[in-house]
């Protein structure tokens, strides 16, 4: 038997036409509710492969071209705005998931624990895709806005282009401005590198001499790498011998009989160091 | 036609959609013990009071296919009632008070068993000194104190009325009983 007071709310219901939602209401307020999470999980997954093509990307190849140390190795490629994103998108989806339906009812321990390794293992695929797939997505941009820095710097004996023929021990190379260099080849000898032909792109350690008053480019190569990262482990026949022995390894790529080839690496050395260490 | 007297809260909350007869055995049912939390939680009128329970029972009769059949309908209950409280202190510009009556005796001995306090030490003096520590508590762990020892609920109940983690409720309680003992021992 009613009371007084549910007749008096039964009545309410009844006289203002109250009547429940829709179930589908709530289930799409609900759905709506894990966009957030879904989202910066989704962020923190690209955020997860952009670290891993850049890890993958660093130029394990040239570290001891550029690097004094590993640890200035490691400084200088670590992918900083990846690992902040993630960071700090990993920060937002305790709140994001905290106001799904029940939400409340898992630990915060809990919620980044699961959204970590869903971006981590999402983040796998992603990078795995793009990879196979050469999706070309957004996990490269920042490996190849550094690319361009790095090897776009003929003043600190860094150079790239795409070869636009071979004359003897001198190669022609376009750079990203289109403007023409000259590579001084002679000190490689007669040694031939597969992956020096016209229209390959390539990378370039040496130093520049030419006078860019005059649109004089001239630039002597101490070591020449493809373009393509990890091209060269497959395309060069020392590479088994180069895992064995650092030093072995250095003289065989460099196979540069040019004497001031080791203070122009030195030099580069020295450059890179005190600009990690600023 | 059901005997819906002998069905539960959530069989009742499950047929409330299509039968509002069944809604209205949820309101004798929780009608009582809602005020009861209400006026306990509130300096409100109890004409105040009987308003902000009786918004609750519309919501929940709007919001009736929201219900989570993995609560208890109590939780659900007491959760809109909290929140329709809250919104009443936001437009009041106040903040929710516990209030203990002569009714609540018994509430002493239980706080004292859960503190490890002795029956017999919890005297008339040291009722008010723990009503008036109560009352100075942070309103978070007014509303969990309040929940655990005047409602009678348990940790996982008072997690899905405050949508708090169970862990949460577990560390808000221990730290207001932590106050309760400390400012106890500062008076003895």
């Amino acid at each position: 038997m009613s009371t007084h007071i549910s007749q008096i709310i039964l009545n309410k219901i009844d006289k203002e036409h109250i009547k429940p939602r829709a179930k589908w209401y709530f289930v799409m307020k609900h759905a709506a509710l894990w966009i957030p999470g879904v989202l910066v999980t989704g962020i923190g997954a690209v955020a997860v492969a952009g670290e891993l093509y850049a890890i993958a990307h660093s130029g394990w190849e040239f570290r001891d071209f550029v690097y004094s140390t590993q640890t200035d190795f490691v400084l200088a490629m670590m992918p900083i705005m990846w690992i902040i994103s993630f960071v700090f998108f990993g920060s937002l989806i305790v709140k994001a998931l905290r106001t799904t339906h029940a939400g409340y009812r898992f630990s915060v321990k809990t919620i980044l624990l699961v959204s970590v390794a869903t971006s981590i293992i999402l983040g796998v695929f992603i990078y795995a895709t793009d990879e196979i797939f050469e999706v070309n997505s957004v996990i490269r941009y920042p490996v190849q806005v550094r690319e361009q820095q790095v090897w776009f710097s003929p003043n600190e004996g860094r150079l790239s282009g795409i070869i636009e023929n071979k004359i003897e021990s001198d190669l022609k190379i376009l750079d990203k401005d289109n403007t023409l260099w000259t590579i001084d080849m002679s000190g490689f000898g007669s040694t031939t590198f597969p992956y020096v032909a016209e229209g390959k792109s390539i990378r370039i350690i040496g130093t520049s001499t030419g006078d860019a008053d005059i649109d004089d480019h001239i630039f002597i190569a101490c070591a020449v790498f493809p373009w393509d990262i990890g091209e060269f482990a497959h395309m060069s026949p020392a590479s088994s011998t180069i895992m064995r022995n650092k030093d072995v390894r250095i003289l065989n790529r460099m196979r540069n009989n040019n004497p001031d080839c080791k203070i122009v690496i030195d030099n580069i050395k020295q450059h890179v160091k005190d600009k990690v260490n600023k | 036609m059901h005997n819906i007297t002998k069905l539960t809260d959530e069989e009742l909350a499950k047929l409330s959609v299509s039968d509002t007869a069944c809604f209205g055995e949820l309101i004798d049912r929780y009608n009582p013990t809602l005020l009861r939390y209400v006026m306990r939680r509130s300096h409100a009128t109890k004409e105040d009071a009987e308003d902000i329970v009786q918004n609750s029972f519309i919501k929940m009769y709007r919001n009736i296919n929201d219900f989570d059949y993995d609560l208890k309908f109590s939780s659900w209950a007491y959760r809109i009632t909290h929140n329709e409280m809250i919104d009443w202190y936001r437009k009041q510009n106040t903040r929710p008070q516990l209030f203990i009556t002569d009714k609540d005796e018994n509430i002493f001995d239980s706080i004292a068993g859960d503190m490890n306090i002795e029956k017999e030490a919890i005297q008339k003096e040291t009722k008010k000194e723990i009503e008036s520590i109560i009352k100075t508590l942070d309103p978070k762990y007014q509303e969990v104190v309040s929940l655990r020892f005047f409602e009678d609920k348990s940790y996982e109940e008072i997690a899905d009325i405050l949508e708090i983690p169970a862990g949460t409720v577990a560390i808000r309680l221990s730290r207001a009983k932590k106050i309760l003992q400390d400012t106890l021992r500062a008076y003895s």
